[in-house]
């Protein structure tokens, strides 16, 4: 219950900043009608209270670095349904704000302040991808792991080129997809040997075929190989942002490499290597594999995100 | 649109008079329809009929501050397409108050459409913490 209530908190606490920018915006012109809004000029001054006090209730809820505690501590302990709607909806609430609201309205507060939430982004970036590395449990891994994808949406939407901001949507939809196929199939491994920690399995492409094949395609997604959808979006929100600020791409750039780093780790301990002798059951080295419920529900989050890599102009039109 | 929205809300009515097996099927159903009309959303929206431009839904009058642009229609389609996946792949393991489980699912839907719909900016801190019940249930349940 303890990690409910840091979600509540955070969120909480965060979208009070919100509402004051919304009241301050309310009290400037009288209405908030997205349609009404888009027609006016805000005075500078209001347009960067504004920014910040979206962008503080934005940065607890997508997480960026320093609101970020909540969202390990919630994966761990939500079940599985918590945790696919939590990585895969409820954290782009937040990028939909900045794209939706923050943006258009605001520019002259992104120009003021886009570039320090870009070094949130960036420090976001590295620090989640090495605390990944550490991990010992695959929940937590994989959390962080968000981190550092939302991170990089961050980077892509606040540099607020065409290419980046695009890039930053297709890279939010890629991570829901494919997030949500991570926690199920950490899920699935749980359920069948009733521990979550990295250093029990091993081996499983022998014991669990299917299941590892699908395992390392979501694997391979996640960092960003060129047939998924992940790889069309960070190209385009590293093309972006290059054109913005070069230093901000090149330090995100980084991130690139870190997140092979330890996307190949994770599957690699899991699926390759020999048998382990800690998930032996009943005297047999064979778990049951995927059956036909999960691979009805793992195999179109994989499918997803190969189309969407394949054709992104089915969900962009920027 | 509004029958994007009126779907979940027919879905968490129905618990008052289904038996739990007849419930989890019913929304079941209502997540996937909701599913397909995301897939024919996404076709209109290809083939270029008029999405492009704000599509706002009025109710006995009253204009809603709802619409689709391209903005939305990701967000929207991620929504759609996700949710059934959540629910095949969890309604199964849970055994202790199913009805109220599918009905916190049911709500996490409902409000997570309306939040990535939105056109206004007071609608949408609304439906942004509304969002929060739901997933605090859901996180610790």
């Amino acid at each position: 219950m303890q990690a409910s209530y840091y979600f509540f908190y955070y969120s909480l606490v965060g979208s009070l900043l919100m509402l004051s920018a919304i009241l301050l915006v309310l009290s400037e012109v009288g209405t908030t009608n997205l349609d009404h809004l888009l027609l006016l000029e805000f005075d500078p001054v209001y347009q960067r209270l504004a920014w910040l006090g979206f962008s503080i209730a934005i940065t607890a809820k997508l997480p960026l670095i320093p609101l970020h505690i909540w969202l390990p501590q919630a994966h761990v302990e939500a079940p599985l349904a918590g945790s696919m709607i939590l990585a895969g909806l409820l954290l782009k609430l937040g990028g939909f704000a900045y794209l939706k609201y923050v943006l258009p309205l605001w520019p002259d507060g992104t120009a003021f302040y886009g570039s320090l939430w870009q070094v949130l982004g960036v420090v976001g970036v590295v620090y989640a991808s090495l605390s990944t590395l550490r991990q010992i449990d695959m929940k937590r891994a994989i959390a962080y792991s968000s981190i550092a994808h939302m991170s990089t949406v961050t980077i892509g939407l606040l540099s607020a080129t065409p290419e980046s901001v695009s890039g930053a949507v297709l890279v939010m939809v890629a991570h829901g997809y494919v997030s949500a196929g991570l926690f199920l199939s950490v899920t699935l491994l749980y359920q069948r040997h009733g521990s979550r920690l990295i250093k029990y399995y091993r081996g499983m492409c022998m014991s669990m075929p299917v299941y590892a094949l699908l395992v390392v395609v979501l694997t391979f997604s996640s960092m960003a190989v060129p047939p998924s959808a992940g790889f069309v979006g960070e190209l385009l929100v590293f093309i972006g942002t290059y054109e913005v600020s070069p230093m901000a791409a090149v330090l995100a750039g980084v991130g690139v490499i870190l997140s092979a780093a330890y996307s190949l780790f994770l599957a690699n301990r899991i699926c390759f290597g020999g048998f382990s002798p800690y998930i032996v059951e009943g005297g047999s080295i064979f778990s049951t594999d995927v059956t036909r419920v999960e691979f009805h529900a793992l195999f179109p989050l994989v499918f997803y995100s190969l189309l969407l890599g394949l054709c992104p102009g089915l969900i962009i039109a920027f | 649109m509004l029958f994007l929205l009126t779907l979940p809300v027919v879905g968490l009515i129905s618990a008052a008079w289904l038996d739990v097996y007849r419930y989890r099927q019913v929304c079941f159903v209502v997540l996937l329809l909701s599913f397909g009309f995301g897939l024919y959303l996404l076709l209109e929206w290809q083939v270029g009929f008029a999405w492009g431009e704000m599509v706002v839904s009025s109710l006995f009058g009253f204009v809603l501050p709802l619409g689709l642009d391209v903005v939305n229609v990701p967000f929207v389609f991620l929504t759609l397409s996700l949710m059934p996946i959540t629910y095949v792949a969890s309604v199964q393991s849970i055994s202790v108050s199913v009805k109220f489980y599918i009905s916190v699912l049911m709500v996490t839907h409902l409000v997570v459409l309306v939040t990535f719909l939105s056109q206004d900016l007071f609608l949408f801190y609304l439906a942004f913490e509304a969002s929060l019940i739901p997933v605090f249930v859901l996180i610790g349940y």
